[in-house]
This record gives C-alpha cells, sequence and structure tokens, in this order.
C-alpha cells in the first residue's frame, strides 16, 4: 500500500518535472536563437557601417558630418557588441569552466 | 550479446568524440551534447549494478521503483542540463541537441509506462522496450559520429 502511493507520487513528480524540463528547454531554444539572430544583425550592421565609412573616405569631398555621424554610430556599435560578448563571457563563467574554448574561437 | 555492450560502447564513442572536438578547440552544440551524453553514460553505469547489486535483493518492489524512476529522472536530467549548457555559453541549439533531447524524454516517458507495465503484470511493453532503447543508442551514436564528420568536412572545406 506504502509503495503504491509512493509510485503515484513519483508519477506525479515525474510529469510535473517532464511539463517543467520541456518548457525549460523550449525557452532555452528560443533564447539561444534570439542571441543567435542579435549577433548576426550586430555583424550585419558593422558590414554595412564599414563599407559606408570607407566610401565616406575613399569620396573626393568628405562630408564631415555624415563622417562624424557614422563613426559616433559605429563607437555605439562596438559598445553594443562589447556588451553582448562581456554577457555571454559572464554567462559562461558562472557556467562549467569550459570558457578556455571560446577564446581560441 | 552484442545489445549487452552497446552502452558501453556509447560510452567510449561520446568520450572519442568530446576529446576530439576539445582539441580542435571549439564550443559547439556538439560538444555539449557529447558532455551530456557523456555524464548520462557515467551515471548510469555507476547507478545499475548498485540497484541490481543492492537494492533489489533486499526489496524486489523498492528496486523496480529505484531503477524504472531513477533512469527517467536522469533523462530528464540530461534534457536540463543540455538545455542549461547552451544558455550558459550562448550556444545556438541544434539539430543534434533537439534530436537528443527528444530521445531522452522519450525515454524518460517509456521507463515510466514500463514501471506501470510490470507492475500490472501485462508485459505489453516488454519488447517496445528491449528493442527501442538500443536502437535509440545506436541512432545516437551514429547522429554523434556523423555529426563530428561533417562539422570537420566543413571546416577543411572553409580552410581551402
Amino acid at each position: 500500500m506504502l509503495l503504491h502511493i509512493v509510485a503515484i507520487g513519483l508519477i506525479s513528480l515525474f510529469l510535473y518535472t517532464f511539463f517543467c524540463v520541456d518548457n525549460f528547454y523550449k525557452k532555452c531554444t528560443v533564447i539561444a536563437e534570439i542571441e543567435y539572430k542579435r549577433s548576426q544583425v550586430l555583424s550585419h550592421k558593422f558590414l554595412k557601417l564599414g563599407v559606408h565609412i570607407s566610401r565616406l573616405r575613399a569620396s573626393s569631398e568628405l562630408q564631415i558630418d555624415d563622417y562624424n555621424r557614422s563613426m559616433q554610430q559605429l563607437d555605439d556599435l562596438v559598445e553594443e557588441y562589447e556588451n553582448l560578448t562581456v554577457k555571454s563571457e559572464n554567462a559562461g563563467r558562472a557556467g562549467f569552466g569550459l570558457d578556455f574554448l571560446r577564446k581560441t574561437d | 550479446m552484442a545489445l549487452e555492450h552497446l552502452d558501453q560502447f556509447l560510452t567510449v564513442i561520446a568520450l572519442l568524440l568530446f576529446l576530439v572536438n576539445l582539441a580542435a578547440k571549439r564550443l559547439n552544440s556538439l560538444v555539449l551534447v557529447c558532455a551530456v551524453v557523456l555524464g548520462i553514460q557515467i551515471v548510469s553505469t555507476i547507478v545499475r549494478p548498485i540497484i541490481i547489486n543492492y537494492v533489489s535483493p533486499l526489496s524486489i518492489e523498492v528496486g523496480r521503483i529505484l531503477y524504472y524512476f531513477g533512469f527517467s529522472f536522469i533523462c530528464l536530467s540530461g534534457v536540463y542540463l543540455l538545455g542549461q549548457l547552451h544558455a550558459a555559453y550562448a550556444v545556438p541549439i541544434s539539430f543534434v541537441s533537439n534530436f537528443y533531447a527528444r530521445i531522452l524524454q522519450f525515454v524518460a516517458v517509456l521507463q515510466v509506462v514500463r514501471y506501470l507495465d510490470r507492475v500490472s503484470g501485462n508485459e505489453y511493453f516488454q519488447a517496445i522496450y528491449s528493442h527501442s532503447i538500443p536502437a535509440l543508442v545506436v541512432a545516437t551514436m551514429i547522429l554523434l559520429t556523423h555529426t563530428t564528420i561533417l562539422v570537420f568536412m566543413n571546416r577543411r572545406r572553409k580552410a581551402h
């Protein structure tokens, strides 16, 4: 009788854990996708801005306002990118000590 | 006979692939999956003989509960760890990790269903249990090996 009660309790606990773990895993999938897409978007912005700045530099008439604005945007982007990297690194540090792998990546 | 050694074989393959990926110094989803497979295999290898040799002779009922629910919770812990590792290193979850997480969830459900099956004395799921788990072990081995080969081939192609 006691074993049956224990078994029913364990089955309930199993069902609860199963759905909790499933939700957690789905949430992780979404977060990882968002982080990945954010880094992709940032790389794309870097590329676009880099091309724009090199065009401005190459042009015979340097438009100083546009150039300054672009450089400011570049600084902002670098800051945003560094924040993202620091966030990932901190998350990694709180993790399981495999950080040395990321340094050469 | 060969089916009995499949678990050890998977442990060796997971260890080898983990070391190969570590040596290549690349942190991707495959490395994390290999680490989780290895962890689950090591825990299973330690826990299984303890339950069979020490707990079951004392009480078959308690041994049965510990065996089926224990393995089911090990599998769910694997899914949790997989998600946690991906989130901690901000690594995108790949097809391999999704596939392995679903395998673990299926095995966790199967363990509980098999427990109910044994308690009820019907043994409907005996064939499914004894054949599906080795089949999933083989599928995991093929998946890990194939993905590692693909990753290395892609890297070589990019290097050229």
